[in-house]
């Protein structure tokens, strides 16, 4: 399998985008080249120079900095986001699995579609309508439109490894129901959430730049690519850059998470491999 | 009418089919048979020009004298359908689901300029009629879902034949229908080639389907040919240890009293299929000389191709 | 039929009303004193106090709930408190953008991404099939609201053909009004075609290995009308019926693309009543992108029926 993996062109450039944007937040918890929130007026609008590596933004804030931080924020609420949609909706949608045909999986299944009624957009405003702006807020509503998909997708395919005659013969044997979940049921889902919560991943920053650009998102002075954008709009004809450099961040950071997601795919399902 | 000379398929180095030749006369009926493997798919396939692109063909396809092996694809297109049809094995997933059956016959009919629209309209019950179908202009407008094996089988059968094709390859017509469903479409193709004239070329894995509709048999075994005849003759007694053995295979006696006799072995692997003979692992009679040399044609009754048949007379 | 619809249209009134709940605990019920939020912090307890007798919130929640109800009948549905005006004119005004806006994204994504998601199907493995993927790639990573403000970087300011934002009206200056949706109709569609090209794709090659397409080759059909005649409609059943996801992800993404270009639309006005605590406005302008929301998918479900005639109860 590692074969195969390194052997994926889009895994592979997926994967290494990942892992350096990962890196620059990181790095960005101990160090960035200035305070990102500190506003250097004499120096707004600037281009880049050795002090501002990518210039500075209409406040005097240094962009390079901006970015690295705008970084941790996304991943942050990506890995919050995802948590909160992989976790109730896994325990969901085996729930509702585990009760196909009762009244339970009817029912999770209604408020599920409900859900879905609601666009992501709609419900994250409404949410945070409801709770207030703030970037934890957002990871929040984030997190909660995540529930529905992944739990649609641990439901689908819990049914579909419950109706595998190996499952049949440990329910033969008289092994406990939850020891099958265990052992049987969630290594074989595995593959299939993984390769969803890449996914969701990428959209959970794709969200949380919309929110921001909004500005019922990350709040300042916590620096937001999404909100880098809104700023950036009214100085386009003066300085693209601000506009280009977050939003080409945003568009790299989407394309990692999603060619990995979709790398992860072909290499983990081979079956999937042969159309 | 028909004939295959010296056709060889491959893949990169993997033989499909070597080497293959067989006439075909008008109004004649031969009847193909193999295991899976054997080449009789692609066989006919190539005559169609409907090989996938990954394959690679040599060798000769005649048509009334013009060969028709790697022609370009419009003139390929105008003999599809009009001077070859072809029914194929899966009748619930040959036709399209979202158009009604009697404008997918029609197609053919319109594409191929043998008459217009309208006309093609009465041509489609008439077609549907002699192939046995009730209530024919009800049928023309049904979808293939409201149909049952048998009757999409039928169709398929109606939309081979109706621009009268001079050759009719079909590919396991019945393999996928019940046993008495497989007779009446065996009866009626019977029926269809002694009005019509057409050549026949019928493929099968089931012995006793070809003996009940060819007049020659050609049997295939890992893409050589093993022996071909007159299906009496070849059936009745068989020269080639193969056919021998497909023969002796066919369950007789009752389940209690009589043993099985397989023929010891499986299906070959195209990979690891000997030089010469590809039926050398699996043949009593097979020695050094059978896996280093392709057995040549030997002409009495039947062809066999054997490096030890029996002299004077059958087994 | 008819009862199918019937249950269809019940349901849709059902999640309306579901939602309708759901939108009003969050934001008057659950949030205790929507008269404070929408005051703010600095607000004093006497004008919050007016305030809550003015809206009306000292009456009971379940008879507020009713009455909002019974206004998106009458089409009364309170005054904005930030402009001042009655709700049901500011939304009548509003969607005359907002609409149109959505509905030409449709349009665009689907003309785009069918086009590019068949035209790579046909070439696939080719470098032009691997080109189209790569760009749905791109498509997918950008966000609408990146490809405006590229748009107008690229079309406004520099080149100047297309304007940066702002909306003169319909009455006054259709054509003008026209041209400034172009730019955020593309915006829209840009990322939601990169999903249609790689539905229509997959769907196209999974269509194109099926059956009743070979069954059509043998018919005689070249490349071009079998994918035409055949393949297509196949393959644009599942597409078709993720048209209508399109269309409320569409709806959902002028939130923030009438942003980008300072469109006077729904999007807009959501999100000015969202900064400015406008509860009253709020509550209904969810509700209308939910309502609509549902409708398109509940027309698509009932329209699924009429394109694939396997589904249609047979007569």
């Amino acid at each position: 399998m590692i074969a195969r993996a390194l052997r994926h062109p889009s895994f592979l450039i997926g994967a290494a985008l990942s892992v350096l944007i990962c890196l620059l937040a990181l790095v960005s918890l101990v160090w960035t080249p200035q305070d990102p929130t500190k506003m250097h007026i004499l120096m707004r609008l600037k281009g880049p120079s050795a002090a501002f590596w990518l210039g500075t933004d209409q406040f005097g804030r240094d962009v390079a900095s901006m970015l690295m931080v705008g970084a941790r924020n996304a991943l942050l609420t990506g890995l919050v986001a995802v948590a909160i949609g992989l976790g109730f909706g896994l325990l969901f949608g085996v729930v509702a699995a585990q009760m196909k045909g009762r009244w339970v999986d009817d029912a999770i299944m209604r408020a599920l579609d409900f859900v879905f009624a609601f666009p992501a957009v709609l419900s994250a405003i409404l949410i945070l309508t409801f709770l207030g702006p703030g970037l934890v807020n957002a990871v929040i509503a984030i997190g909660i439109f995540n529930i529905p998909v992944f739990a649609r997708v641990a439901r689908g395919a819990t049914l579909q490894v419950m109706s595998r005659d190996f499952i049949r013969a440990a329910q033969l044997a008289r092994v406990p129901k939850l020891a099958i979940l265990r052992r049987h049921v969630l290594p074989n889902i595995a593959g299939l959430m993984i390769v969803q919560a890449s996914t969701q991943f990428a959209l959970a920053i794709l969200a949380e730049a919309g929110l921001s650009y909004l500005g019922i998102g990350t709040q300042p002075p916590n620096p937001s690519w999404g909100r880098m954008l809104n700023d950036a709009q009214t100085f386009l004809a003066i300085s693209p850059r601000l506009a280009l450099l977050p939003g080409m961040a945003i568009a790299l950071s989407v394309l990692a998470f999603n060619l990995l997601g979709d790398g992860l795919r072909d290499i983990l399902d081979p079956r999937l491999e042969e159309r | 009418m028909l004939e295959i000379d010296r056709l060889t398929i491959s893949f990169r180095d993997l033989t499909i089919l070597r080497g293959l030749s067989f006439a075909l006369e008008r109004g004649e009926t031969l009847g193909i048979v193999g295991e899976s493997g054997s080449g009789k798919t692609v066989t006919a396939l190539s005559i169609m020009g409907l090989l996938p692109g990954w394959l690679r063909m040599e060798g000769a396809i005649r048509l009334n004298g013009r060969n028709i092996a790697g022609l370009s694809e419009p003139n390929l297109c105008a003999l599809r359908g009009r001077r070859i049809g072809m029914v194929f094995q899966e009748p619930m997933t040959a036709l399209n689901p979202v158009k009604r059956v009697g404008d997918q016959i029609a197609e053919g009919l319109v594409l191929h300029g043998v008459m217009d629209r309208n006309a093609a309209r009465g041509e489609v019950v008439r077609l549907l009629a002699r192939v046995g179908l009730d209530r024919p202009e009800q049928r023309a407008r049904s979808f293939p879902h409201e149909l049952s094996g048998g009757q999409r089988q039928r169709v398929m059968i109606a939309m081979a034949i109706a621009c009268r094709p001079d050759v009719l390859i079909a590919d396991e017509p019945t393999s996928a229908l019940d046993v008495t469903v497989q007779a009446e479409i065996l009866a009626l193709l019977r029926e269809i080639r002694d009005e019509t004239g057409m050549a026949m070329l019928m493929i099968s894995h089931d012995l006793a389907v070809i003996s009940r509709i060819a007049d020659r048999v050609l049997v295939l075994y890992g893409g050589s040919p093993m022996e071909m005849g007159p299906t009496q003759a070849l059936l009745g007694a068989p020269r080639q240890p193969y056919t021998q053995g497909l023969l002796a295979a066919i369950p007789r006696g009752t389940a209690r009293t009589t043993r099985l006799s397989p023929i010891p072995g499986q299906v070959p692997d195209l990979r690891s299929l000997p030089a010469g003979c590809p039926f050398a692992n699996r043949c009593p009679k097979a020695d050094a000389l059978c896996a280093r040399q392709t057995p040549p044609p030997d002409q009495a009754i039947t062809r066999a191709w054997c490096h030890h048949l029996e002299r004077g007379g059958a087994s | 039929m008819g009862r199918f619809i019937l249950r269809r249209l019940a349901g849709l009134v059902l999640t309306m009303l579901a939602a309708a709940i759901l939108i009003f605990l969050l934001l008057e019920v659950l949030p205790g004193d929507p008269a404070a939020t929408m005051l703010g912090v600095s607000a004093t307890p006497e004008t919050v106090a007016a305030l809550r007798v003015e809206l009306g919130l000292d009456r009971p929640a379940l008879a507020r709930f009713l009455s909002w109800i019974a206004g998106l009948f009458t089409g009364d549905l309170g005054i904005s408190y930030t402009y001042r005006v009655p709700v049901g004119g500011l939304i009548a005004e509003r969607i005359a953008v907002t609409l149109p806006l959505a509905t030409m994204a449709l349009i665009l994504a689907a003309a785009i991404g069918v086009t590019l998601g068949t035209f790579a199907a046909s070439r696939a493995s080719g470098p032009m099939d691997a080109a189209i993927m790569a760009l749905s790639q791109l498509g997918l990573a950008i966000p609408n609201f990146w490809f405006g403000i590229l748009f107008v970087l690229l079309f406004s300011v520099t080149l100047g053909w297309f304007p940066s934002g702002g909306f003169p009206g319909w009455q006054a200056d259709p054509a003008n009004a026209f041209r400034a949706l172009v730019l955020p109709a593309f915006a829209l569609a840009l990322p939601q075609s990169a999903v249609l090209a790689r539905m229509t794709r997959t769907s196209m090659l999974e269509t194109l290995g099926e059956d009743f397409i070979r069954t059509a080759r043998a018919k005689g059909l070249n490349r071009a009308q079998v994918l035409r005649r055949h393949a297509l409609r196949n393959a644009l059943i599942p597409v078709i019926t993720i048209l209508g996801l399109q269309f409320s992800f569409l709806l959902a993404g002028t939130i923030i693309v009438e942003n980008v270009f300072a469109l006077p639309g729904l999007g807009r006005l959501l999100v000015q009543a969202v900064g400015g605590h406008d509860l009253i406005l709020i509550k209904s302008l969810v509700l209308l992108f939910v309502g609509m929301v549902i409708v398109v998918s509940t027309v698509v479900d009932l329209a699924y029926g009429l394109i694939d005639p396997r589904l249609r109860v047979s007569g």
